[in-house]
């Protein structure tokens, strides 16, 4: 395992579009993640409901900041599709510059091929969770009103929850990207897939729904029920998270079974 | 005992309805020089990529080393298949290394194979930078890491320029003459027969022939006659029972000969029918000839 990740950083680490995609990753989390007070002013300005404008003060407290930002991390259409267009390209490069070809004359096995990109998306889900680590570190020691080691510790196991979510995405754009083999394509499909996904569950039963790929993979973390919003509401009877689910992370966890299964029935199936 | 570095079995590979390879069967002995010679198209590059695992076959099988695990197989097998292959905005250095990862190689080895094909100047140049016949060198330069057991280039002379291509040659006679054995795809008959001792002649995905270059040039002889009665002598070969074919070059005629005969036996012959030779001289046959007429009649 460790040898294939050296290969794979060997690949990368001078690739220089790499560190600008990375670069992009960083700069919109860091900007998110500090700007989340004015979007919530922002957003409370149009919808009159002084509640949401409440939320910005506990925003950045110990221990609901692990929550709110790996929430805000995860969201489907945003900072983590950075991630899986770094997923994708390092993919379909390989196919592009023919050298998943040369990788397996000079003796990789194709499951080995396989592999190191899987590990590859475990090392990206741990350095993101790493990032949200950090910002949450540093946002919490400046906001938080006061910071005790239990109020510290005592929701971190949504860090966790996070990096799951981040690896089964980053194992279903590694799935994709194998799948049709052209970075454009495959980051098209990454977008609208989702898209595709909305209106499908709208068309079906209410209890299949959390169980379509992508919902099941962000059905890990939702839409916060941090010490703020624990008020009920007529208006506001949403189906909010108090904690993890642990069906939730098994759902996710049989998805990167399934993804992992069909990338490498892929790979040994075809032709390079 | 013949040791036998590949074998393999009833090859087929179907694109659609276009068969690549069609029931193949080969094998390649240590130490030889193996020229896969054939037009474009003949399924020479499909049949490497299906030995190096890059093409999966429709049917058939093949064997390398007598049956050693698949991993262990390819990691004792420098190739080329079709065009070299590396990742451009690695440098030549940082793409070898890369390699020699791969194989699980120390990677000693890799400036001493950089002087080899003459890019140690140029090794720390993003392979982008390179032109086509570096590119081509440095395919040759990745070959030769960790001293494999068998060589496998595909039109390894492709696109290069008089001077490239004798460079190319000297590489694998040097190559060869260490024992290593290379199997060589190319159309380029003139490459086969300077640098093969063995041919194996594809079309259309069948094989037409296997053997050794040797055989191919004594398989046959030619002979060129002319006689102060070209007439005369026209009418005498067609009647001649050893002659095979007649062809017509210049003041001259090129006949094959069914089997060997000496040249005083010639000489003879037609000195007994009243014709007298002025010109008698033996031809070796060129193996362009030779694979000419093995496509005429497929």
């Amino acid at each position: 395992m460790i040898r294939l990740l050296q290969l794979e950083l060997r690949k990368i680490l001078p690739y220089k579009m790499f560190w600008i995609m990375l670069g992009i990753y960083v700069f919109s989390m860091v900007f998110f993640f500090y700007g989340l007070p004015s979007l919530i002013d922002y957003f409370s300005l149009r919808s009159d409901t002084p509640e949401v404008k409440l939320l910005k003060n506990f925003l950045y407290n110990y221990p609901d900041i692990w929550q709110n930002l790996s929430w805000a991390a995860s969201l489907r259409f945003f900072i983590k599709i950075f991630l899986g267009m770094i997923m994708i390209v390092l993919v379909t490069n390989e196919y592009t510059y023919l050298t998943v070809r040369h990788n397996i004359i000079n003796g990789l096995s194709r499951t080995d091929f396989v592999m190191s990109k899987i590990y590859l998306a475990a090392l990206f889900s741990l350095v993101a969770t790493l990032f949200v680590f950090i910002m949450g570190f540093i946002l919490g020691m400046i906001y938080s009103p006061g910071v005790s080691v239990n109020s510290f510790f005592s929701k971190m196991n949504f860090l966790a929850g996070y990096y799951i979510e981040i690896l089964a995405y980053l194992l279903f754009s590694l799935m994709i990207a194998l799948l049709v083999k052209r970075a454009g394509l495959a980051i098209g499909l990454l977008f609208v897939y989702p898209i595709i996904e909305i209106i499908v569950q709208q068309k079906i039963d209410e209890d299949i729904q959390p169980f379509l790929p992508v919902n099941a993979i962000n059905h890990i973390l939702r839409t916060p029920n941090t010490s703020l919003i624990q008020f009920k509401s007529p208006e506001f009877d949403v189906n909010l998270q108090t904690g993890l689910n642990a069906q939730d992370i098994l759902v996710a966890l049989a998805y990167c079974g399934l993804f992992i299964g069909i990338s490498l029935w892929v790979i040994r199936k075809r032709d390079l | 005992m013949k040791d036998i570095v590949l074998s393999i079995r009833g090859l087929s590979k179907h694109y659609g309805s276009i068969t690549a390879v069609d029931h193949l069967d080969l094998e390649v002995e240590r130490g030889s020089v193996y020229g896969i010679l054939g037009p474009n198209g003949s399924g020479k590059t499909t049949t490497l990529g299906i030995l190096l695992d890059v093409v999966r076959p429709n049917s058939g099988s093949f064997n390398w080393f007598g049956g050693l695990p698949e991993k262990t197989q390819r990691k004792r097998i420098g190739a080329i298949l079709e065009v070299p292959l590396f990742y451009p905005y690695l440098s030549g250095w940082q793409n070898l290394k890369l390699i020699s990862e791969i194989k699980g190689l120390p990677g000693n080895d890799i400036d001493q194979a950089l002087e080899t094909v003459g890019l140690a100047e140029r090794k720390h140049s993003r392979f982008r930078t390179y032109s086509l016949g570096m590119k081509q060198r440095l395919a040759i330069g990745a070959t030769l890491l960790g001293t494999p057991e068998v060589l496998i280039l595909d039109e390894p002379t492709n696109g290069l320029d008089p001077r490239g291509i004798a460079e190319i040659r000297n590489i694998i006679l040097d190559v060869a003459s260490r024992g290593i054995t290379i199997i060589l795809a190319s159309h380029i008959l003139d490459e086969v027969q300077k640098t093969c001792s063995h041919v194996a002649v594809l079309e259309k995905g069948k094989k037409l022939f296997a053997g050794t270059v040797e055989q191919v040039l004594n398989e046959s002889q030619w002979v060129e006659l002319a006689a102060d009665n070209m007439q005369a002598l026209q009418l005498a070969l067609k009647n001649a029972e050893f002659v095979d074919n007649v062809l017509e070059e210049g003041d001259k005629y090129i006949v094959k000969l069914k089997k060997p005969v000496s040249q005083s036996e010639l000489n003879r012959y037609f000195y007994n029918l009243g014709i007298v030779l002025n010109h008698l001289a033996l031809r070796k046959q060129s193996l362009e000839k030779y694979f000419l007429e093995l496509l005429d009649k497929s």
